[in-house]
């Protein structure tokens, strides 16, 4: 019997730490972290731009939420907290205390993160990138929404990886140089063979994918819990209360309540995006299922949740993290359509 | 379609030191993840406890949170919300004369990020509406912090020494409302819940009219 026990513990040991390397540590295609990275650049220099127009508005001494009443918020919030700490919290737009000074770290970020986007020194610019993105949250949280958490993971993640193995200038120098070489030894019709798949890849693509499929499953939780049950999402009332605050929505879609049957119609949309959030976070890990709930991810939820919230950067950030579950060729063969040779590497 | 990663063997794999380690940070950061997500909601002591290893950790980089995006719960908290403010003077009988009401977001903003902002700052003000003073005085604190600030921006922007602040919760209108053929901006929809002077030389806010909290909120 006590061999038998120790045998079973003993096997269920080595299982889950082959299961384990497996999972983690076999080499990956660096691509999709190169898509990733390209894409959430270009959300972080749309999300920037969008400070421009408000920097000292904000930021400025006499703004809307200067350094002072942001301490002050931080220290409140602190003490609503079981363990009266106040949040951490670090920026370098605290030291920033003129109009000048504001504009000078503003454009200092941008230029930092059109170097992450282009993939420059990508393992460098990422970290900064990552340090210019959370020292615009941690400036004012209370601006923040749904959408920065989504791009602080997706960032965090992309530090840890060869983002700038693929669609980079890294990438692009690294083929230029190799040519190079090739020309030297007459040898320039050889095909350069795409980045080598590696672990480093692996990690931050699997981390990705467990924390995308974490936020799905608790935001389909949070939908149907509700504070007061029965909840609204249950009721199936959900995407109305979302279509009829004029304060966020995009469009005044509310006319659908003229349409016959429209209660059934909003109760099943409401229902569709619950159960939808519910299934990504679950069978997004099967292989079958995959390309239809990526597909479904844009599709109805994408849709859903824009056309009801007016969250358009949310829900581009929801996308950009998903490519962490697409197939690396695929990528690859949609970047070669529309970029050159040496671009689409 | 599938990510995942090539199991044949290869010599880009680490060697057993550095898998360790790795796993090691791997075992970390999940641990993190979950006491985060199973700690921010009403939890048990322990995990209320346990949050505390990962914190800084977690808040550095903006991943303290339960990610519980549930959009609307169609309760009190879950109204349009709009701030105003009033741009105005003393008449000589001290009486106050509105020159201007500003909305914020500004009416002229469009839908995008920029609207959003504003209205994440505005929503803030309404934190935990449901929750009575008695069990919340921290929330007036919060309120008075961001209304000054708001108002004293918005009296460096008009060149004013006072302006009135207050925080509307808009009335949604129900599916049948609407085949009624309601107006969602008819001015009963729109409640007042708080309400205060803000003065360029003085610390802090003065109530003013409405109290807050006296407003009992309407479960839809």
């Amino acid at each position: 019997m006590y061999q038998a026990v120790t045998g079973y513990f003993s096997s269920l040991a080595e299982d889950f730490g082959q299961a384990w390397n497996r999972f983690w540590f076999s080499p990956s295609d660096p691509y999709p972290l190169g898509c990733i990275r390209v894409l959430a650049g270009l959300l972080l220099l749309y999300v920037h731009m969008t400070w421009t127009y408000d920097l000292g508005r904000f930021f400025a001494a006499d703004g809307l939420v200067p350094v002072a009443t942001n301490q002050q918020l931080l220290r409140l919030q602190g003490r609503v907290e079981a363990e009266q700490m106040m949040p951490f919290s670090a920026s370098y737009l605290n030291f920033a205390t003129s109009s000048t000074e504001l504009w000078i770290a503003h454009a200092a970020g941008l230029v930092v993160l059109i170097l992450f986007t282009i993939g420059w020194k990508s393992r460098i610019t990422s970290v900064l990138a990552l340090i210019v993105w959370l020292s615009y949250y941690h400036r004012a949280p209370v601006l923040a929404g749904e959408m920065e958490p989504i791009l602080s993971f997706v960032l965090f993640y992309l530090c840890l990886g060869p983002n700038g193995a693929a669609l980079s200038v890294d990438r692009w120098l690294a083929v230029k140089k190799e040519r190079e070489l090739l020309k030297l030894q007459n040898r320039e019709s050889e095909p350069i063979a795409a980045a080598a798949a590696t672990w480093q890849a692996t990690i931050p693509v699997r981390l990705m994918q467990i924390h995308l499929s974490v936020v799905f499953l608790m935001m389909a939780i949070a939908k149907l819990a509700g504070p007061n049950p029965p909840a609204t999402w249950w009721t199936g009332d959900g995407i109305w209360w979302l279509l009829a605050k004029p304060e966020t929505r995009p469009f005044d879609i509310t006319g659908i309540a003229n349409l016959p049957e429209s209660r059934l119609l909003v109760d099943f949309l409401c229902h569709a995006l619950v159960w939808f959030e519910f299934a990504f976070a679950l069978l997004i890990w099967n292989q079958r299922a995959r390309p239809l709930m990526l597909g479904l991810l844009v599709l109805l939820w994408g849709v859903l949740i824009g056309v009801s919230t007016g969250l358009f950067v949310f829900v581009l950030a929801i996308l950009t993290a998903s490519v962490a579950f697409c197939d690396a060729e695929m990528l690859r063969r949609i970047a070669g359509k529309y970029l050159p040779a040496d671009c689409a590497a | 379609m599938s990510s995942a990663p090539n199991t044949a063997s290869s010599p880009s794999v680490p060697n057993s030191g550095v898998r360790t380690f790795i796993s090691f940070l791997l075992f970390f950061h999940l641990f993190a993840l979950f006491v985060a997500i199973a700690g921010n909601v009403p939890a048990s002591r322990l995990l209320r406890r346990l949050r505390i290893i990962p914190r800084v950790y977690l808040q550095a980089l903006d991943m303290d949170l339960s990610y519980r995006f549930d959009l609307t719960q169609g309760q009190a908290d879950d109204r349009g919300w709009l701030a105003e403010v009033e741009i105005g003077h003393r008449g000589t009988d001290k009486s106050w004369i509105v020159d201007e009401i500003v909305p914020v977001p500004a009416s002229s903003l469009p839908p995008g990020l920029r609207r959003q902002r504003f209205y994440n700052l505005v929503k803030s003000l309404r934190i935990r509406e449901a929750a009575p003073p008695t069990q919340d005085p921290l929330k007036k604190e919060w309120q008075d912090v961001l209304a000054e600030s708001i108002g004293k921006r918005l009296m460096v922007e008009h060149g004013v020494d006072e302006v009135k602040f207050r925080l509307k919760a808009h009335e949604l209108l129900e599916i049948d409302e609407v085949r009624a053929g309601a107006d969602p901006n008819e001015p009963r929809r729109f409640e007042t819940i708080y309400q205060v002077i803000v003065k360029k030389d003085a610390s802090g806010v003065i109530p003013d009219g409405v109290a807050a909290f006296e407003t009992a909120p309407t479960a839809k």
